[in-house]
């Protein structure tokens, strides 16, 4: 059984309930089975919130990440968090925008100015989270990046999906160059 | 004073029927007959102890809580005098006349026993109501408006809080929703919405109404849903013995403030108002023809139309209150309030102890269900 | 190489089975974890020539609620805690005037405001008895998205079928979740509408119990002029007031969901055929639960997991068969033991009952109830498990 557990994390608002959402949906089209969680704050932003995604070839039981194959933080609060939730094996990508300091972790760790270059390239730092998914599933074999972007145009709300993607093609971009350099997880 | 007392219902040819069974003795018929006509007999029962001196001018009929009585050929001309409340007259006087003479059939303000009693739940009669008490009069007149409208009694439904008012939708024979406490307009919402093109009319008691259904009066008259909200206000907790509620006068007496009551009461009209209703009215139970037609106006208005009934609870507010007989009651109701018109010339001190009765407002605004929900 | 899922929300879920199941009128009130159902149901009545209203309190939801169902529509709201509180008094009117209806309760970690986004189960006692005096109570939990789909058609149906309130529990791990299901087409779905009169009006005693002790009540305007009360009444449903008449009409009331038990007592064995141990769990913790059983195998241990997928009525049959067979039921839930005490009464001291519980409104992990399960029997099971 092949089962794999990501972790989507930041502050309120930045919209990583939303990638999680997409990244199942984009499993389930390449085939896949997926469940989606999120746990919260009542702050509409700020705080800390986490989106969990399950993956698997089986039916899914329990819903939630134990040790996590991949983590995704974009703030220093969600990294600080979630980190220890990672397997030695993993995956550990930080949007180095705002995480400065990256605790130690047996896991392999990228750091991607994501935000900043959202913002610089597309001026808007709303979009950073698909910035962030577009180098989340570069890293992610099992889902093919075209599958996330139907998936994405699909979710997006009207008028938005040619940024969204924009910004998803950037993350990938700077996944890319990332991998290039290292070793992405297989 | 010598009186020959009958002691069953006059026969037929009499000028007025009594029914003994329905009978309380709350003597407002006989205190109020003009012409003498009518006394209590020794079971308390109205009896018709001067059948010569009846004129057949409807009064005790239009007066009595109890639909106890039957007029045979109602003289109009000796109608209606002083018991609309406009010996002042005033301007809505004639309009009222008007309204009266083209939407009634044979006699304006009648409703034949007959049909009258087609409207009740004969076989849960008499009411439970105490003997006196002005409930059946509010009544009364929703039947008429409903009889002088001709609506169809199968498209109607009463939907009742919990009280003594509520407790008048179990003697109606129309579908009659008996709900919980305060809720009824919230009930009756949910039956609007599912059914339009039924007449949902609520009846509610005061503190039904504005106390615990406080918050569902005022969103009922903010969405201007198509209902007709009549609160039968006697100002006190009737039923479970005569707390105060908020109608109470100040200073007035009720079991949970037996050193008088320290607040002050809402004003019902201008809170429907304020929120929202379009049809605002009141009128007592005095008033009986009034009130027969405001309801009738609630009736037909389409929105939020609110009327509230001046009634008298001689049992829970009366006694604690010491505010006299059934009669006594109506008396106080025609002495304080003033047609609409009238009250509005007065002076701020003229006006101390008075209040207001007729169509206080009526507005437009988009009834809620005209104003459509779905996407464009 | 699509399976043909789609991803849905546990709450999406409940709005789309609603719509499926012939519902056409909702009134609520947003507080969370509920408010997605509102939203799906205003965005979607109106295409379907349904009502949605957005009511001043929870109250007036479920009272507007019953109104629609008495005129015919097929009715429901959704809340949480705090407003499943606040509509308790009519869910007791709702059963005793026999009016059909649905309430959702998506659970959040109480008592009070308690964390709203927070998931928990501990409205399952009030579900049963949280409105006043003797009443019979229906009560499903779903464990999935598709059962939340599945479930929430099973509940509009037994209202109807029995014209009582039914009651739907979801916890906010259930209703918040995105899962791949495949749903039903609704053509397929087998829909049930409640019985209306076979005599014409006039003195057709509306709520005289016909076929299941359920009356066939009119609706609101189809001539029938009938009263409905919360008020002790006869048949004629007019009140009354006296003690064999409300003796024989509660009684009634609970015979007409007795008759139907085995019918609506849902449950979900998994690997309990040769079970030394048992689970009792229900909503996001039987998932929990599954996988500790797996792992409890491969520790050696033989576990099985009895899903409750109906709370009320109790599913005693199902409870009362393991307890000769198991060395102890291990009852998992998120709260501090609520349907522990109905497994206890059931198995009466004949196998041990092991609670595992928490107040911290979070998912227990397989890991935590696999050494519940592990754990020798007499042995005590350590606090920590839960903190």
């Amino acid at each position: 059984m092949k089962r794999i557990e990501v972790i989507l994390s930041g502050s309120g608002g930045q919209g990583l309930i939303l990638a999680g959402i997409i990244l199942a949906d984009a499993a389930l089209l390449a085939g896949w089975r997926a469940v989606q969680t999120q746990s919260y704050g009542p702050e509409a932003r700020g705080g800390a919130s986490k989106s969990e995604v399950i993956i698997s070839d089986e039916e899914i039981d329990f819903p939630k990440v134990e040790r996590a194959d991949v983590l995704l933080a974009m703030n220093q609060e969600s990294c600080a968090k979630y980190i220890s939730a990672v397997k030695e094996s993993g995956l550990v990508i930080v949007d180095s925008t705002y995480v400065a300091r990256l605790p130690a972790t047996p896991a392999k760790t990228v750091s991607l100015p994501l935000t900043k270059t959202a913002r610089e390239r597309l001026g808007k730092t709303v979009v950073a989270n698909m910035t962030a998914l577009g180098a989340l599933v570069t890293f992610l074999k099992e889902i093919p990046p075209d599958l996330a972007e139907q998936a994405l145009v699909k979710r997006v709300p009207a008028g938005t999906q040619e940024i969204n993607r924009e910004a998803f093609w950037l993350g990938r971009e700077l996944a890319g160059i990332q991998a290039a350099g290292s070793k992405a997880l297989s | 004073m010598e009186i020959n007392v009958a002691n069953s219902e006059t026969g037929p040819g009499e000028p007025l029927k009594i029914n003994h069974r329905w009978c309380k003795g709350c003597g407002i018929c006989a205190s109020f007959c003009r012409q003498e006509a009518l006394a209590l007999n020794e079971e308390g029962r109205a009896a018709l102890v001067r059948p010569e001196r009846c004129n057949r001018c409807g009064l005790c009929e239009d007066l009595c809580p109890d639909f106890a009585l039957e007029v045979a050929a109602r003289a109009p001309d000796k109608a209606g005098f002083g018991h609309n409340g406009f010996v002042e007259a005033g301007a809505l006087a004639p309009r009222l006349a008007d309204r009266q003479a083209r939407s009634a059939p044979a006699e304006p303000g009648g409703l034949p026993k007959a049909q009258l009693e087609r409207y009740l739940r004969q076989a849960k009669m008499p009411h439970l109501w105490c003997p006196g008490c002005g409930n059946g009069l509010v009544v009364h007149a929703l039947l008429k408006a409903i009889h002088q409208l001709d609506l169809d009694q199968d498209k109607i439904v009463v939907v009742a809080g919990i009280g003594c008012a509520g407790r008048a939708a179990g003697y109606l024979d129309f579908d009659t929703l008996h709900t919980t406490h305060g809720r009824a307009l919230a009930f009756a919402t949910g039956v609007k919405l599912s059914r339009p093109e039924l007449t949902v009319i609520v009846l509610m008691g005061d503190g039904d109404a504005a106390a615990i259904g406080g918050n569902h009066l005022i969103h009922a008259a903010r969405r201007n849903i198509d209902l007709t909200a009549i609160v039968f206000n006697n100002s006190i907790y009737g039923m479970t013995g005569g707390q105060c509620s908020p109608l109470t006068p100040t200073a007035g007496r009720g079991t949970t403030a037996p050193y008088g009551n320290i607040e002050r009461p809402f004003d019902l009209p201008a809170l429907v108002q304020g929120a929202g209703g379009t049809y605002v009215a009141r009128a007592t139970t005095y008033h009986a023809r009034l009130l027969t037609d405001l309801i009738k106006g609630g009736l037909r208005h389409r929105g939020f139309a609110f009327i509230e009934a001046i009634t008298y609870c001689p049992t829970a507010f009366g006694r604690q209150n010491k505010a006299g007989s059934p009669a006594d009651a109506l008396r106080w109701q025609r002495d304080h309030a003033l047609n609409v018109q009238a009250y509005r010339r007065l002076a701020h001190d003229e006006k101390r102890g008075r209040f207001p009765i007729g169509l206080l407002y009526c507005g437009d605004a988009p009834e809620y269900l005209a104003a459509g929900a779905g996407p464009s | 190489m699509t399976t043909g899922l789609k991803l849905l929300q546990g709450n999406e879920a409940v709005a789309e089975a609603a719509l499926a199941a012939g519902a056409r009128f909702f009134a609520g009130y947003p507080i969370t974890p509920s408010t997605e159902i509102a939203e799906i149901m205003a965005a979607r009545l109106p295409a379907v020539g349904g009502r949605f209203i957005q009511m001043e309190d929870e109250i007036a939801s479920l009272a507007a609620v019953i109104g629609a169902s008495l005129a015919g529509m097929k009715a429901f709201t959704a809340t949480s805690g705090p407003g499943f509180s606040l509509m308790q008094e009519n869910i007791g009117f709702a059963a005793m005037a026999e009016v059909p209806c649905v309430v959702v309760n998506v659970q959040r970690l109480g008592p009070s405001t308690g964390i709203p986004t927070a998931p928990g189960q501990g409205d399952v006692m009030q579900a049963r008895w949280g409105t006043h005096g003797d009443h019979p109570a229906v009560v499903f939990c779903p464990g999935s998205v598709r059962e939340a789909y599945d479930l929430t058609v099973f509940a509009f149906n037994v209202a109807e079928r029995l014209r009582t309130p039914v009651i739907l529990i979801l916890d906010e791990i259930i209703a918040h979740m995105r899962e791949g299901v495949v749903l039903p087409v609704p053509g397929e779905l087998e829909i049930v509408a409640r019985p209306r009169p076979a005599g014409a009006p006039g003195t057709y005693p509306v709520y005289r119990a016909e076929l299941g002790e359920v009356p066939a009540v009119p609706d609101f305007g189809t001539g029938y002029r009938f009263h409905v009360t919360g008020l002790i009444h006869d048949e004629s449903g007019l009140p009354v007031n006296n003690s064999e008449t409300a003796d024989g009409l509660i009684r009634r009331l609970h015979r007409k969901v007795d008759l139907v038990r085995r019918e609506i007592t849902l449950t979900r064995a998994y690997r309990l055929e040769d079970a030394q141990v048992a689970v009792i769990a229900y909503g996001s913790v039987a998932r929990s639960a599954r996988r500790a059983v797996e792992e409890a195998r491969a520790a050696g241990v033989r576990a099985g997991l009895l899903q409750l997928q109906t709370i009320w009525p109790f599913p005693e049959e199902e409870v009362a068969a393991l307890a000769p067979r198991v060395r102890q039921i291990v009852v998992a839930e998120m709260n501090l033991g609520q349907i522990e005490g109905e497994v206890r009464r059931t198995v009466a001291g004949r196998t041990k009952v092991v609670p595992l519980t928490t107040g911290g409104g979070r998912l227990f992990t397989p890991g935590e109830i696999r050494r519940a399960i592990c754990a020798a029997p007499g042995g005590r099971l350590k606090k920590a498990v839960h903190q």
